[in-house]
């Protein structure tokens, strides 16, 4: 029995400093919600949410089901948040053609100076939109 | 031991927990004149597309100027030419990011005009050194 203890206990000691290891560039996405049409789903990587002052940052990741368009399936997302207000405005965003941010990148722009119509703060409800639910995730 | 087992099972449980939002910084190296050291958090390092994202954050040590005693940065790198573009940085009035925030900003959008591709030799420069390093992690 000792020298089972000791071999999990090994075992345990070096998975936990690999683990911390691999962890270093690579996403852990946490689901977070899918449109009621179906469309597309949301998911998070909760070890990427900083807050710094007011605003907060994380990265985000767009699973598209329906309707896809110029061959994007999925977007990774680098947002900024004010937790007070529930705004967010995208700083990087990167297009793949397949699911989960994998395959060859489509599009990647810095939104501010790519899209600057597009780099406003923008109100999302949390009750009743999708991207209002990650927010809740993240903020509350 | 088994009490040691189960410290070992709680604390990897709790620790996976704090790692959700706090940085852990990993000091990279101390300028010469001793005026600032820079860190970075190797658990932010994320390929996404073509270019590499950090955090990365500098204490200043010596001629601390308007209370500013740290900042906090978000970088884009292109591990291919050795360049890297801010995109945000913060500033606080005390060292390793505590205290008050002073500054947020974000460079594309405050000054897209110096939102540029700025080189680092990876040998010369201790930024570079510290760019090289983070490329090199896979």
């Amino acid at each position: 029995m000792k020298n089972l203890f000791k071999k999990i206990f090994i075992v345990l000691v070096i998975s936990f400093y690999s683990a911390n290891i691999s962890y270093a560039a690579t996403f852990n996405w946490t689901y977070a919600s899918k449109a009621k049409d179906g469309s597309f789903e949301l998911h998070y990587d909760k070890k990427t949410v900083f807050q710094l002052g007011d605003k907060t940052f994380f990265w985000q990741m767009t699973n598209n089901f329906k309707e896809i368009n110029n061959n994007v399936y999925s977007t990774i997302i680098h947002n900024m948040v004010k937790c007070e207000t529930y705004e967010v405005k995208a700083l990087v965003y990167v297009d793949f053609e397949r699911p989960m941010g994998r395959g060859t990148p489509i599009t990647e722009a810095i939104v501010p100076v790519d899209y600057p119509d597009y780099h406003k703060w923008i109100y999302y409800d949390k009750n009743n939109t999708v991207q209002g639910q990650v927010l809740s995730e993240i903020c509350d | 031991m088994k009490k040691l087992f189960l410290f070992l099972i709680i604390f990897n449980l709790f620790s996976a927990n704090l790692s959700a939002a706090t940085f852990n910084w990993f000091k990279h190296n101390i300028a010469e004149d001793g005026s600032m050291e820079i860190y970075y958090d190797k658990k932010t390092v994320l390929e996404v597309g073509s270019y590499k994202y950090f955090w990365t954050l500098g204490n200043f040590l010596k001629d601390v100027q308007d209370d500013i005693y740290s900042s906090i940065g978000h970088h884009m790198a292109n591990c291919d030419t050795n360049e890297v573009k801010m995109i945000t940085f913060t500033i606080y009035d005390a060292p390793m990011a505590r205290g008050n925030v002073l500054l947020n900003w974000v460079s594309p959008e405050e000054d897209p005009d110096e939102f540029i591709w700025e080189y680092y030799h990876p040998k010369d420069t201790m930024y570079g050194e510290m760019l090289d390093e983070i490329c090199k992690i896979k």
